[in-house]
């Protein structure tokens, strides 16, 4: 089965929008909204198959078979995706219509322009949880 | 009306803050203001920060770190705006560098320098990543900057909604909103203090998660308001 590479990847998905981060390259990527779509699909079980079906439910010709299977190669190419094909089950899924606001384009853009900003380790008095400094009470 | 405005966010930074804010007193260039905001300490910071009539001190309810600076910063009324973090050090010649530097360069907007990590840890106390920080000397980090007071202007104050990483939210905004007025010098100008209580983002946890996240969303807004694909 896919996965998220969070070996890798940071990866977030909010109203439809996805946005990965290579924290070890410090390159980002955008997706067209049926690219988030279907990345939240495959991080969230659904397999290929089951995908396929629900872009051909949703209006998609044939040829988006082959749109998907280059599109996901690729997620693996930049290992946001780790994995394989196989170990899904039959299921059923749906595309979202705000998924399709761009069509049936499956895309990802990459983008490297504050590379070294995300690759920066900048030293934070942070406790994760509270975030501002805490400092020890003996401090 | 001083020329630079350092501004100082504090919280809880009792043990640090005098010797921060003795490290901006013995700088060569000496046309500044000293602003600090204590960001509701429980502990002695702005007893501390009081000792000093140069600064001005601003108490303030916990509100977390991009409100202090943006208090600072509206308290503030100097052309050049300069950071520094209440248990950092910077080097005698930081502002002179600076101010040298943005005044020979009207076209740039911000500089930043080199910023070295320093500790008074004991060596065999350390910990390995204590250790490895020592040997960062890293780059565009945004309180070693000095900055033009109307780069506020076009890109904005820090986001308060941001619990950390601001500086860098606020560093790409830059990058994105205004590259051609980015400069950096390879001086070392700013020392940043290694102690117990710092921790570091760089392994993949929520925190840095957040951050990065954050970031290049508002990279994104920026590029998408743009009309950048």
């Amino acid at each position: 089965m896919y996965r998220i590479n969070e070996e890798k990847v940071f990866c977030d998905i909010a109203d439809g929008q996805a946005v990965v981060i290579d924290f070890t390259t410090g390159i980002y990527y955008g997706f067209t909204p049926l690219g988030s779509e279907v990345l939240e699909k495959l991080r969230d079980g659904s397999g290929p198959e089951d995908i396929f079906a629900a872009l051909q439910a949703a209006g998609a010709g044939e040829s988006v078979r082959a749109d998907l299977d280059g599109f996901i190669g690729e997620l693996v190419r930049k290992e946001i995706l780790a994995g394989d094909a196989a170990g899904y089950s039959a299921g059923t899924t749906a595309i979202a219509p705000r998924a399709l606001e761009e069509g049936f384009l499956l895309a990802v853009q990459e983008f490297n322009d504050v590379q070294d900003l995300l690759l920066a380790d900048p030293v934070h008095e942070v406790d994760v949880d509270m975030g501002w400094p805490i400092m020890k009470e003996n401090g | 009306m001083p020329r630079v405005s350092v501004l100082m966010p504090a919280y809880n930074a009792e043990r640090f803050a005098a010797a921060a804010v003795e490290s901006v007193l013995r700088q060569t260039f000496g046309d500044f203001e000293i602003i600090a905001v204590d960001d509701g300490s429980t502990d002695g910071t702005a007893a501390v920060l009081a000792r000093y009539p140069e600064v001005q001190l601003i108490r303030q309810r916990n509100a977390g770190i991009s409100a202090a600076r943006n208090r600072a910063l509206e308290a503030s009324v100097g052309e050049y705006i300069a950071f520094i973090d209440a248990d950092d050090l910077w080097k005698p010649d930081k502002l002179r560098l600076q101010v040298a530097y943005l005044d020979a360069h009207p076209e740039t907007e911000i500089v930043y320098s080199r910023f070295e990590n320093f500790t008074e840890i004991a060596e065999n106390e350390r910990t390995p990543r204590q250790t490895e920080l020592l040997e960062v000397l890293d780059e565009y980090h945004m309180t070693t900057a000095l900055v033009r007071r109307r780069l506020f202007g076009r890109v904005g104050l820090f986001d308060p909604s941001l619990r950390f990483g601001e500086d860098t939210e606020w560093n790409i905004r830059v990058r994105l909103e205004c590259p051609e007025g980015i400069a950096k010098t390879d001086a070392v100008t700013y020392l940043r203090r290694i102690h117990e209580e710092n921790i570091t983002l760089s392994h993949p946890n929520a925190g840095k998660k957040e951050m990065l996240i954050l970031g290049v969303r508002a990279a994104m807004k920026l590029r998408n308001g743009k009309g950048k694909s």
